[in-house]
């Protein structure tokens, strides 16, 4: 493993209005990811910690303070470059899936790849045979999401998020919406990821079996990260 | 912009996620686009039946050419604007060597009387040659969209006609007469004085225009001629193997005409100096398609938007989604646009359809009816050529297209975890 630092924060502010309530989410938080590292955000509900996902996903922006993914200030960017970035450098996967209901297994991993199109159809399809490959799904390309299982759908949307290589995977309660046999089955599929392919995992969860498994841990408490 | 196979098929699926929506949709777009084609395929009717009238039946000409200032000051000083016979003589001379011509004819216009015994009847006269009369009567373009017309016709033709002096006048006419054929003709010579022939209808005819119905008169050039004592004509027909050529190929003429030094001037059918019946009826009809037109376009860029508000509501976080993993605004605008674009395509092709056979059902129901300004009855007939729907179609998919477009990029604008955590509907 490297020591380059692959996600940055420093003095972080993120407040919402909900409805006549103020939210501070985040109260400058400071964080440094390594490449290579399996980190878990862990915190209570409403801490702060599915917001810090975002905006190191740059799907959200902060307020106040700097975040830097992959040595580029996120503050800097355009929409559309943090949507390139977002493509280039960050898988995602979600608590519910998040998968397009009306593709099959195969294009719902191929979508990433069209975003930039530069591989024709015959290599995109051979980049995500081979990470169906890796989730163990092979057999299931032209089944639709509907058609499988929670887990099954879980490691098509793992699949989804390693297609393009990323450098960084965000996670926000990978296993949450799966029974206990899944998730362990889901754990091990990460850290295999995670130490075969050298794939930055950051996620956050609430699950002990998850948390007990990984590398680094992170707690998040109103806003602030306190150990 | 390369579009791939995936977002096709991504986007027409999710046109059958909520297929009653879609179907709502497509049927205004269809319904729409339906009375569009069907309205403007009526009109279409007009236009050919108003041109081929104007054009062939009336002996206009698709452009007439006069001397200069000749159509405003005509009837005011005949000797002055006639075109005599040496400038007729150049006339021809350019006229024949324009492949864009089909024929041209000279024409003499004169107003006076007719008298049965002592009954007289004021007339408008137009004199042709015979072969004017063979050429506008059969022609394919008449035989086409006024066929009618043509064969509403009593008695021996000019072209056929071995009467010295044969006039054809119109029923109105000729009731007036008492259907009596042995008329006197009376009228101004160029030089004012009075003149009077003995003329023989030997054809009763209809112009197919209410307010010329009942003074036209048609006769052969000689008659005129010698009636008005004159070896000039008052404008030279110039009909051309394509009618879409007549404003272009008037100016070239006008251009020929200042370039020698001629003293003509020529002006296309639709000019409203010549042709008043055909551009008043047709600037009217064509009022009212571009206002249908108008309205359709509303109705399809309101049910488009309606629908693609509430597609992107059920899909907030699916699109959320694909702008996490890297897709524009742009891109899922895109896509949802290819959608509407396929539902367009889609609505429109069944309205072609939908379009035709109730233009063939109407069509051979031979319903009968008396437009405003036609004299007599005519067949409705609607003619929503492949041509005229294209017209149509190209700009309604395009709306759809378009707005579904705009209201994508617009909703999906701003933070992407707004998107994710908003609650579908």
């Amino acid at each position: 493993m490297t020591n380059q630092i692959i996600v940055e924060l420093k003095g972080v502010h993120r407040s919402y209005q909900l409805g006549e309530t103020h939210v501070h989410a985040l109260r400058g938080v400071d964080l440094s990811v390594m490449e290579g590292d399996f980190t878990a955000l862990i915190g209570a509900s409403g801490s702060g910690k599915s917001t810090l996902l975002n905006m190191v996903g740059t799907i959200d922006s902060p307020d106040k303070g700097d975040v830097i993914v992959d040595g580029r200030n996120v503050g800097h960017l355009s929409e559309n470059e943090k949507s390139l970035l977002r493509n280039e450098k960050i898988g995602f996967v979600f608590q519910s899936f998040n998968l397009v209901p009306v593709l099959s297994i195969l294009e719902n991993i191929e979508l990433p790849l069209l975003v930039r199109n530069i591989l024709s159809k015959e290599e995109r399809i051979a980049r995500a045979m081979e990470v169906l490959k890796d989730v163990g799904l092979e057999t299931y390309v032209h089944h639709r999401p509907d058609q499988l299982s929670g887990g099954q759908r879980q490691r098509v949307a793992i699949a989804r998020a390693l297609v393009t290589h990323p450098k960084l995977v965000l996670a926000d309660e990978p296993t949450a919406n799966l029974d206990s046999k899944t998730t362990h089955s889901i754990i091990d599929l990460l850290l295999e990821l995670n130490q075969k392919k050298k794939v930055t995992f950051l996620f956050c969860s609430h699950d002990e079996k998850l948390v007990q498994r990984v590398s680094k841990v992170v707690h998040i408490q109103d806003g602030l990260i306190t150990k | 912009m390369k579009i791939s196979s995936v977002e096709w098929k991504q986007a027409s699926r999710n046109l059958l996620r909520n297929k009653r929506r879609s179907v709502v949709t497509g049927l205004a777009i269809m319904a729409g686009f339906c009375g569009l084609t069907l309205f403007g395929g009526y009109v279409a009717r007009v236009e050919r039946y108003c041109m081929v009238n104007t054009v062939y039946m009336n002996h206009m000409g698709h452009i007439q050419v006069h001397k200069t200032e000749g159509i405003d000051k005509y009837f005011s000083k005949p000797a002055r604007y006639l075109i005599d016979p040496e400038t007729l003589q150049a006339l021809v001379d350019i006229l024949s060597e324009k492949k864009e011509v089909e024929f041209f004819s000279p024409y003499l216009v004169s107003n006076g009387l007719i008298q049965y015994e002592s009954d007289s009847f004021a007339f408008q006269g137009k004199a042709i040659t015979k072969e004017a009369d063979r050429f506008a009567r059969e022609h394919n373009m008449v035989q086409k969209w006024n066929a009618e017309l043509r064969s509403s016709v009593d008695g021996a033709h000019l072209s056929d006609s071995q009467e010295q002096n044969p006039v054809m006048v119109t029923y109105k006419l000729a009731n007036f007469l008492k259907n009596m054929r042995n008329v006197n003709l009376q009228g101004l010579t160029v030089d004012n004085g009075f003149n009077a022939l003995d003329a023989t209808i030997t054809t009763r005819y209809t112009t197919g225009f209410e307010l010329t119905e009942d003074t036209s008169i048609i006769t052969t050039l000689p008659v005129f001629q010698e009636l008005m004592a004159t070896d000039g004509v008052t404008y030279m027909g110039v009909y051309l193997k394509n009618d879409m050529k007549a404003r272009s190929f008037s100016q070239e003429l006008n251009s020929i005409f200042t370039q020698n030094k001629i003293a003509l001037e020529a002006v296309p059918f639709f000019d409203e100096r010549i042709g008043l019946f055909y551009t008043g009826s047709m600037n009217f009809l064509y009022a009212i398609t571009g206002f249908f037109f108008l309205l359709v376009s509303t109705v399809v860029i309101l049910s488009v938007a309606n629908a693609i508000s509430m597609n992107i509501m059920e899909r907030v976080k699916e699109l959320g989604t694909m702008r996490a993993i890297g897709f524009t605004p742009q891109d899922l605008a895109r896509l949802v646009g290819i959608e509407s674009f396929i539902l367009a395509i889609m609505s429109v092709s069944t309205g072609f359809l939908v379009s035709q056979l109730i233009a063939l059902a109407v069509n051979l129901s031979n319903i009968r009816f008396s437009p405003p300004g036609i004299a007599g009855e005519m067949q409705f007939v609607l003619t929503p050529w492949p041509s005229l729907c294209l017209i149509f179609a190209v700009p309604l998919i395009l709306f759809a297209t378009v707005t579904a477009y705009l209201v994508t990029k617009r909703k999906i604008q701003g933070e992407v975890s707004k998107l994710l955590t908003e609650t579908s509907t």
